[in-house]
């Protein structure tokens, strides 16, 4: 069973269209990239998949259990048990790095969260860092946080939007070795949506190439390089 | 189309609630004049026995002051937004101090420093003389707009018209028309602020229209004529704000962690120590100058005439700090009820009908606002409002929750959605994002907006003055009741020592929230 399943899924801001019936599957446990130029549509999706937009039509499934039809949420955001890391990171700027990682264990009311949270500190070598706040960090810590506070969840999911763009390249290098070593010890399933696509080729399993709003191609790294279509050589040019 | 804003049932009853006691009664009295033939046919007949004449010289009155205010505002505002003149921060404060202070405080000392000086107070009693001391009043706000909106500027627009035509003409060409609806803003603002003044008129003996409505309303006890008069001036306002409502409904100028992106298009050093001694200069004729003739003059009245003034003021200080209080607190709650949504989300109708109430309640002269409050809420059943502070809670709140809103409205506009999303998906419903995430996030903008409810609470007098329960002593309104019976001296003491109490009292609650501030300010980290 796919990890996720998009059907038709159609959408617009105002009158423009950005995404006109796309569909799309990820398999469990793979890490798919979502590569395409700006403005084509791949964050929408991932915030579709999310549940943070809602289609006008179409259906989202996460693992076979349909969570958004017909531009009507059925599951909620909060209840998908998705990680999601965003573009800017959105870290709490009024949280040091140990309260941003322990907030969605506390709004769960989970049980031994301090341990928890040391735990996952631990795991990312941060915590020399648990007192500080977000802007007292470098930029990879803060990646490191915002990767280690999805994860401190255990989603099944994690969906990653554009998370290394301001990153330098031997930084991007280094965290996406380690988005690789997660995915292998979590068992998770990747989404992840990049313009670069160097960053791309060096993280997937699976390349989704994205063109206003339709999946202009798709296939492993090696097909996407030895593809003929025309605006995927184009794209890879650049 | 995302999920949507997040409105919360307490946020509706809450703007019901505002609809109900301060719109209401400005709505009542406009319909009570205009469906009524016989209150139309009287006011048209006060028009004609010098109603226009009067009309006249508030309009031209507030056009002069707010053209005047605008040019040296700009002025202000190119010297400590734009160049790099030492201590800029501390001289923007500094200069923002005529704003703390009732109005009337200014009209006291300017009269005493040109019968001091000049032996004679014609200038300043005159129509001239309440344009110089608005326009002294007024500068700093028009500073604050114009200052900003210059701030903003994107450096390269200017560089490129720099290199192809000098700097003078990229000044006029470009960076003037960039600023243009702030320079408007600032204008309207001041116009309907100084249409709107009653203390400084009223206290240097100039007719206006709100010193006539309040005669009207309390030496005449013709509510009627009052009203009919106050429907008039209300007209007006909102004449103007329908040329530049949307602006000044947005109100970018009141937002908190503004950074300017601008460079500095002055270097010399010598231009800077210019434009520096500029600017210590204005705070000197706008602040110490004022406040050090109220000094002098209490000090000739000896140490006793201070005791005695102290010993007035006294009774009033507790209630007055306590409603201002109250007043401040309401204002921030109003303006977060009224500015609130999830952010990212667009406003909802909601927001902004909410919105445009606040900017009409915002315009509406003070002693107007007052006639119509008490023509709502004197009668059987509301006397529970009417007899009590109620009444001036509404009032301060009614006047002045815009900027509570504008306040809350602009920080929020400036918070990622994606800090409420995440905590969304990591489980939080709507009150943990509210509590943990919103509200620590807005901390510094509400800690602002009670500073300055507080502040404007304390010094409000148009609207006090109309509506204060029969027994109770307040600041302001003893200040000048007292003043047209009591010795020069006196009246100098009670001036300065109100003027004293409200910037300690300032200083006091800047001190208390300052930590709040710093504590939850992440802008630009």
């Amino acid at each position: 069973m796919p990890a996720v399943e998009l059907r038709h899924i159609v959408h617009a801001y105002g009158d423009t269209i950005v995404l006109p019936g796309l569909s799309l599957t990820v398999a469990t446990g793979s890490i798919t990239t979502l590569l395409g130029s700006s403005g084509c549509g791949k964050t929408t999706l991932l915030r579709i998949i999310a549940g943070l937009e809602v289609p006008r039509a179409g259906e989202v499934l996460l693992e076979g259990r349909c969570v958004t039809r017909d531009g009507r949420l059925l599951i909620p955001p909060e209840r998908r048990g998705i990680g999601f890391i965003f573009q800017d990171l959105a870290l709490w700027p009024h949280m040091t790095v140990f309260r941003n990682i322990a907030f969605g264990l506390q709004a769960r009311r989970e049980k031994d969260t301090a341990h928890k949270v040391h735990e996952v500190l631990d795991e990312f070598g941060l915590t020399a860092l648990a007192r500080h706040y977000p802007h007292q960090l470098s930029g990879g810590q803060r990646q490191l946080v915002a990767i280690a506070r999805a994860l401190v969840l255990e989603p099944s999911l994690l969906l990653m939007d554009e998370p290394l763009a301001n990153l330098d390249v031997k930084l991007k290098k280094k965290i996406l070795d380690h988005i690789r070593a997660l995915r292998d010890k979590y068992h998770l399933t990747i989404l992840y949506v990049t313009h670069d696509h160097r960053e791309a080729f060096s993280l997937a399993d699976k390349v989704v190439v994205i063109r206003e709003g339709n999946v202009e191609a798709s296939g492993t790294v090696d097909e996407i390089r030895r593809s003929a279509n025309e605006y995927v050589r184009y794209f890879l040019e650049y | 189309m995302g999920p949507g804003s997040v409105r919360h049932p307490a946020q509706k009853l809450f703007l019901l609630l505002l609809f109900l006691v301060a719109v209401m009664p400005v709505v009542a009295a406009l319909l009570h004049t205009l469906l009524s033939p016989d209150e139309l046919r009287r006011t048209w007949t006060t028009l004609q026995q010098g109603g226009w004449r009067l009309l006249g010289n508030s309009l031209l009155l507030a056009t002069v002051t707010a053209l005047a205010a605008t040019l040296a505002g700009t002025v202000l505002g190119f010297l400590l937004f734009r160049l790099d003149v030492p201590f800029a921060g501390t001289m923007r404060l500094l200069l923002l101090i005529p704003l703390f202070l009732s109005p009337y405080l200014f009209a006291v000392a300017w009269k005493d420093f040109f019968f001091l000086t000049a032996g004679t107070t014609r200038f300043i009693a005159s129509p001239a003389g309440v344009v110089f001391v608005l326009v002294l009043l007024y500068t700093p706000l028009a500073m604050l707009i114009t200052g900003t909106a210059l701030a903003a500027v994107d450096p390269s627009l200017e560089e490129s018209g720099w290199l192809s035509a000098g700097r003078r003409t990229t000044f006029f060409r470009i960076t003037l028309p960039l600023i243009r609806p702030a320079l408007f803003s600032s204008f309207v603002l001041v116009f309907i602020f100084t249409l709107s003044e009653f203390s400084v008129p009223a206290f240097l003996g100039i007719k206006v229209f709100t010193t006539e409505i309040f005669t009207q309303f309390s030496a005449f006890y013709d509510h009627a004529l009052a009203i009919d008069q106050s429907v008039l001036l209300l007209l007006i306002c909102l004449l103007l704000l329908a040329t530049e409502g949307r602006y000044l409904s947005e109100a970018p100028f009141l937002s908190l962690g503004l950074r300017s992106g601008t460079r500095s298009p002055v270097r010399g050093r010598w231009a800077l120590q210019l434009a520096f001694l500029s600017v210590v200069l204005w705070f000197l004729l706008t602040v110490l100058l004022p406040l050090g003739t109220l000094a002098w003059q209490a000090w000739r009245g000896g140490g006793g005439m201070v005791l005695r003034a102290w010993h007035l003021l006294a009774p009033t200080l507790g209630r007055s700090l306590l409603l201002a209080g109250g007043g401040g607190l309401l204002i921030l709650l109003t303006g977060l009820a009224v500015a609130w949504r999830t952010p990212g989300s667009r406003p909802t109708p909601l927001n902004r009908l909410s919105d445009k109430m606040l900017l009409l309640l915002f315009a509406i002269p003070s002693t107007v606002l007052g006639i119509a409050l008490i023509h709502f809420f004197n009668r059987p059943g509301l006397e529970v409002v009417y007899t009590t502070p109620l009444i001036l809670l509404v009032g301060y709140t009614a006047r002045f929750a815009f900027l509570g809103a504008r306040l809350t409205g602009n920080a929020l506009r400036q918070l990622s959605p994606s800090y409420d999303e995440a905590a969304r998906l990591a489980g939080a419903g709507p009150g943990r994002r509210f509590f943990r995430i919103h509200l620590p996030l807005l901390a510094p903008s509400l800690a602002a907006a009670f500073l300055l409810g507080f502040i404007l609470s304390l010094g409000e007098l148009g609207t006090t003055i109309m509506v204060y329960p029969p027994g109770m002593q307040l600041l302001p309104v003893k200040v000048y009741t007292i003043m047209a019976n009591a010795p020069q001296a006196l009246t100098s003491a009670m001036t300065l020592l109100a003027a004293l109490v409200t910037l300690a009292a300032v200083g006091t609650a800047y001190a208390l929230i300052n930590p709040v501030m710093k504590k939850y300010s992440y802008a630009g980290r």
